[in-house]
């Protein structure tokens, strides 16, 4: 190899490595700041359970009508309130008779439910991580369906979240 | 025949899969009634940053449509923490009814209807109600009850200087409970964030800090230009260690999203 060929193949490696120096260079002093925020969600699924249900007259029901599930990170929490378009009772058709009935919301007393809303449940951000589920069960005494006509007796159940 | 053959044909390994299958039949046909999510349930508007807000509907079932309506109601707490509603027009929003498809999701808009900030904030319920109609198209009625669900979004329009201002109004207790009045002078809310309370007597000072404890207090809304009383048992260790009939005073600490400082504390001596 000549003096020049020497020479070029020098500045070569020179290039090459002050090249791959400086990529090193700037690879360790380069940054990219990435940033991500996580929304407040509120999911509630309501599954299972049985709201559609037989009446036997004078046979009391006690009944799942639903299993609510209730997802948040809502760091201020929620309350849950109840309330029932027929004043706790299921209505006929020509809704001229009622049938009255009482819920119990996870395991707690039972309540009658009326067209303004009842708190049922108050979570403060301790509790709000993550998921919970509370089960929903429809209370009939035995008497209340007696001499009832035989036909479809139905309410609505409206289940309110209320940010705070 | 293999091993493997010789057991499908077998008549009581045929009435399991039958079996199993109409029981995961159930199961799936019976747990799915509704799924939505809300997002978020608190906003607040800024005028002089962004002219609306958009709440986000998700339906999470995978097979039922669900019919959605949206309305607006000012909002305001009486002094025991109650919701008192009343229609208002002041927020424009759309679409204000639809129907989601499952497993989609769908923006609703909001705006404010005027175009200045108000000078105190404006409170307001969005909510984003689920409607009872059976969307299937059988309209069977059958006994029972139909259960939707209801969000009550909190939204707020904050002034161009929002600032809360808390005090404690008065303070009093028996041997049960503790009763006080918190006053927001200012013209924002403030969520009572972080809260613990002191109770001072004979130099000894008696901390309730735990969430448990201070249910009912923690995290509540102080809604701007509003006044509520608060209430809270005595946990039984500090019931023991008080007396009753001597002098306390009461000091109650927060942090505090809109005031001119981070946190604050209150005092008031006890009646």
């Amino acid at each position: 190899m000549n003096k020049q060929n020497r020479l070029s193949l020098i500045k070569f490696h020179s290039l090459l490595l002050g090249f791959l120096f400086s990529t090193t260079a700037l690879s360790a002093t380069d940054s990219v700041l990435v940033t991500g925020t996580v929304q407040e969600v509120i999911t509630v699924v309501i599954s299972g359970g049985s709201p559609a249900f037989s009446i036997t007259p004078e046979i009391a029901v006690d009944i799942l009508v639903g299993t609510i599930t209730i997802n948040s990170n809502d760091p201020d929490g929620y309350d849950v309130t109840l309330k029932s378009d027929n004043t706790g009772g299921l209505k006929n058709g020509d809704a001229d008779e009622t049938i009255a009935y009482q819920v119990s919301y996870d395991g707690n007393a039972d309540i009658t439910l009326v067209t303004t809303t009842t708190n049922v449940e108050t979570v403060t951000t301790a509790t709000t991580a993550g998921e919970v589920t509370r089960a929903l069960r429809l209370k009939i005494a035995g008497t209340e369906s007696k001499g009832k006509s035989a036909e479809d007796f139905t309410d609505t159940i409206t289940m309110e979240i209320l940010g705070k | 025949m293999s091993p493997l053959n010789r057991l499908f044909t077998m008549p009581i390994f045929r009435s399991f899969i039958l079996s199993s299958s109409l029981l995961v039949f159930l199961f799936l046909a019976g747990s799915a009634q509704a799924g939505i999510s809300v997002s978020p349930l608190s906003s607040a508007l800024d005028l002089n940053k962004t002219k609306s807000k958009i709440i986000t509907v998700f339906n999470s079932t995978s097979d039922q449509s669900v019919a959605i309506k949206v309305t607006v109601h000012a909002w305001r707490l009486d002094e025991q923490g109650k919701d008192i509603r009343e229609p208002s027009n002041d927020l424009l929003i759309f679409p204000e009814q639809f129907v989601l498809p499952p497993l989609n999701r769908r923006s609703i808009r909001i705006a404010y209807r005027r175009p200045q900030a108000p000078s105190i904030e404006q409170s307001y319920r969005v909510i984003v109600q689920q409607l009872p109609v059976d969307l299937t198209g059988s309209n069977q009625v059958k006994t029972g009850v139909k259960l939707v669900t209801s969000y009550a979004t909190a939204f707020y329009v904050t002034p161009t200087s929002a600032l809360s201002g808390l005090a404690l109004e008065q303070a009093s207790m028996d041997n049960k409970k503790l009763y006080f009045t918190l006053n927001n002078t200012g013209n924002a809310h403030t969520h009572l964030r972080q809260a613990q309370i002191v109770i001072t007597q004979h130099e000894q000072r008696f901390v309730i800090a735990q969430p448990n404890e201070l249910k009912g207090i923690i995290n509540e809304n102080m809604l701007a230009r509003s006044q509520r009383h608060f209430s809270l048992v005595w946990p039984e260790s500090i019931s023991r260690a008080l007396d009753f009939k001597a002098p306390m005073e009461l000091e109650l600490s927060l942090s505090c999203e809109s005031c001119d400082t981070n946190s604050a504390v209150l005092r008031a001596p006890i009646d």
